[in-house]
């Protein structure tokens, strides 16, 4: 559990915010905002509302002097302000939600961000069996979480949050907590994500996984197995170990981002939500688990989400999607000379001129009225000359083998 | 759609769930038939520079980590969570039920609760059934408020419980001469509880009084360390809201002097008071552990007190008495 470093910002003997020298009136200054916003926003107690400015307050100019960045940019006093606030709001968000809800809310964000972390060895496990093991590391989490705001705040060890302020406080600090930054070897992972790794690692193995199959990935790979769960978790944990920075393969980033924006633009945000997970290493059960949808309710979505992809890459947004291919017009549809030998005879006069024209990179206006087509019709037809180039290089490159319909 | 470019999109997915780590190379071989996900990995591992073995695993991981993608796949586990954690609030360490958190924690909420880190001792009784937390707070605080009293014990237990039961002295006077007796029987044979209730506010007036008196009688033997020459050392427990505070009450002499020496174990930072006879001695602990305290003595002629204080568990003391057995 605390194989990871647990302090990443050592805490130091401030007790009041007014004991730094060159930052005295800043100091000073931050908790008048802070205390007064919390008693025009909250209907805490005076004194309620002093301790907890003054915590922030602390907090957040001990954090000023130990970032490098912070005290480079030369403008110490309006980054703490700016911080100071934003910690306030974070625990004003939590004390306008109530404990109830509050606590709803701090858990299913934890929850989510650890959600596909929770991998016990060789072991696999349904929506409701993550779910289960979440519950256990959180609660362990929630007591290093109140441990480490009394360690940081110098509170006595038997601190706990009798009033709704200091509930708020605690809630939107253990929210901050889990999302600190831990350095790694050439990266960053938050703290929650460390500790449920370990935490899962540590999940008694049940079954046993051929690394041979897990490497070598299900052959029946479709829509309706996508994968072995059990198989899939070993791979994705396999995966895990040497992971370059995901920003860097940017233009699948791009393509992928484009994709979540145009479902979005038509609507279709459950179209993108099951794409996001579909992206997340998921079973369809589980999918099926996390969206509340029947396995035919399931299908559906995915034929609505497949309709809308293939219009996307083949129409909207065919240059990106092609050149993410490296099929794009200037390398010839990604064919090989013969292929587009073969495939340019096949089509009929109006397609081949039409490939060239845009090949030419005249804009569609021009080639529409060249062509005496109305646009509609020349996307139609433009949608149709992809299409086929795909099919050629798909089966004439890896011979006969059949295609997978879903 | 027709049916050819269902193939299509089941080929577009797998390019997305495949990681092109190296470009270099793959032009046009990678657009192949995929019938499996064997085809592209082996494709994408044979013309990649980089490492085999990596290059087999479809990395989704990492796609999963595209900001785009993750926050929207979070806001949408999320929500389906959210359901979940409403219908079964989770709860923080420190709780033990959902309650409601006030804006104030008022001075007289203090005031009432402030025997509650003293609480967990009523675990610690032989009582056949547990009295309500309030009643067993109360009945603490008689009991501290009599325990340098030098009235024999079976008047202490009955005034400590007659403020409980107004009028009813000869009832808890009868009772509480049959409690005493008790120290020989088992609590369980008490005749005065049967077994049937199991909830201090079902019992008859008469049993209340009863079970009221058989905790004051333990809870007033708990608050006394009967330290003397021929039993020169006391060990005590207590248990609080933070943990067991143990007590070692040493009764002994040094250099023709006599002295009296508490060793305690502490549950959490706490001030110890050893008075009596005119003397005191304040030892204060900042944090858990152990703190000692002496104070040299004439003899044990009279009682000398001793003050557990925990500010952070509760605002009163806890009162020890030394030395007079009862």
């Amino acid at each position: 559990m605390n194989s990871v470093a647990t302090a990443t910002i050592p805490s130091k003997k401030v007790t009041t915010p007014t004991v730094q020298g060159d930052n005295s009136i800043g100091v000073e200054g931050t908790f008048q905002v802070l205390y007064q916003e919390l008693q025009e926003s909250t209907k805490a107690s005076q004194q309620n509302c002093h301790d907890v400015a003054t915590r922030i307050t602390t907090e957040v100019y001990r954090i000023c002097q130990e970032s490098k960045r912070i005290q480079a940019s030369g403008d110490v006093q309006s980054s703490a302000i700016s911080l100071a606030r934003h910690r306030l709001q974070q625990c004003l968000r939590y004390y306008l939600l109530g404990s109830s809800r509050g606590r709803g809310e701090l858990h299913s964000t934890l929850s989510a961000i650890i959600y596909r972390y929770i991998n016990p060895p060789q072991r696999q496990l349904s929506y409701q069996g993550r779910l289960t093991i979440i519950e256990d590391f959180l609660q362990g989490f929630y007591l290093e979480a109140l441990n480490a705001f009394r360690r940081e705040n110098q509170m006595v060890s038997t601190y706990r949050p009798q009033t709704l302020l200091e509930l708020a406080e605690y809630m939107a600090f253990t929210e901050r907590y889990g999302k600190r930054r831990i350095p790694l070897p050439g990266r960053q992972q938050q703290l929650i994500i460390l500790r449920a790794q370990t935490f899962s690692q540590q999940q008694p193995q049940e079954t046993n996984v051929d690394i041979e199959q897990a490497a070598e990935g299900s052959s029946n790979d479709n829509d309706g197995s996508w994968e072995e769960p059990a198989v899939q978790q070993l791979r994705s944990a396999m995966a895990m170990q040497a992971e370059p920075e995901p920003e860097e393969d940017t233009l699948r980033s791009v393509v992928i981002t484009e994709l979540m924006d145009y479902l979005e633009q038509r609507q279709q945000s459950d179209c993108a939500d099951y794409f996001s997970l579909r992206l997340q290493d998921l079973s369809t059960q589980e999918i099926e688990s996390i969206l509340g949808l029947t396995p035919r309710q399931r299908d559906y979505l995915q034929q609505r989400f497949k309709y809308h992809l293939i219009r996307f890459a083949l129409l909207h947004r065919w240059e990106l999607v092609h050149e993410w291919l490296e099929a794009s017009l200037h390398t010839n549809l990604g064919l090989t000379p013969q292929q587009w030998h073969n495939y340019t005879e096949l089509l009929d006069d109006k397609h081949r001129a039409l490939l060239k024209l845009k090949q030419l990179g005249q804009p569609d206006e021009k080639i529409a009225k060249t062509l005496g087509l109305s646009t509609a019709q020349l996307q139609k037809r433009w949608f149709k000359i992809l299409e086929q180039a795909w099919e050629i290089r798909n089966s004439l490159v890896s011979g006969s083998s059949a295609s997978t319909h879903e | 759609m027709n049916s050819d470019s269902e193939s299509l999109q089941s080929d577009l997915l797998h390019w997305w769930l495949a990681t092109k780590t190296n470009t270099n190379g793959l032009k046009l071989l990678k657009c192949k038939e995929i019938d499996g996900v064997d085809d592209l990995l082996n494709e994408v591992a044979a013309f990649t520079s980089c490492d085999l073995e990596l290059g087999r695993m479809p990395q989704t991981f990492q796609l999963g980590e595209i900001p785009t993608v993750q926050e929207r796949f979070q806001a949408v586990l999320k929500r389906r969570l959210q359901i979940q954690a409403q219908e079964q609030p989770p709860l923080f360490p420190w709780e033990s039920q959902l309650v409601d958190y006030p804006d104030f924690v008022e001075e007289r909420s203090l005031a009432l609760s402030s025997n509650w880190g003293w609480i967990p001792q009523q675990s610690k009784l032989n009582l056949p059934i547990p009295l309500p937390d309030k009643v067993f707070q109360q009945l603490l605080a008689r009991c501290q408020g009599l325990i340098t009293s030098s009235l024999p014990l079976g008047a202490k237990l009955v005034q400590v419980v007659e403020s409980f039961f107004p009028n009813e002295s000869q009832t808890i006077n009868d009772l509480a001469g049959l409690v005493l007796r008790s120290t020989y029987r088992s609590v369980n044979t008490l005749d005065t509880i049967p077994q049937i209730q199991n909830n201090y506010s079902d019992l008859q007036p008469r049993q209340q009084m009863a079970l009221s008196l058989l905790a004051a009688k333990q809870l007033l033997d708990n608050l006394t360390l009967p330290v003397s020459l021929a039993n020169p050392v006391v060990e005590r427990q207590w248990l609080t809201s933070a943990g067991t505070l143990s007590l070692t009450v040493e009764y002994y002499s040094q250099d023709q002097l006599v002295k009296l020496r508490v060793n305690c174990d502490l549950p959490a930072p706490g001030i110890l008071k050893l008075q009596g006879n005119g003397k005191q001695a304040i030892a204060n602990a900042a944090t858990p552990g152990e703190l000692s305290i002496e104070l040299q003595i004439e003899q044990l002629v009279t009682s000398y007190t001793l003050e557990v204080d925990f500010p952070e568990l509760d605002q009163q003391p806890l009162m020890f008495v030394i030395g007079s057995s009862i």
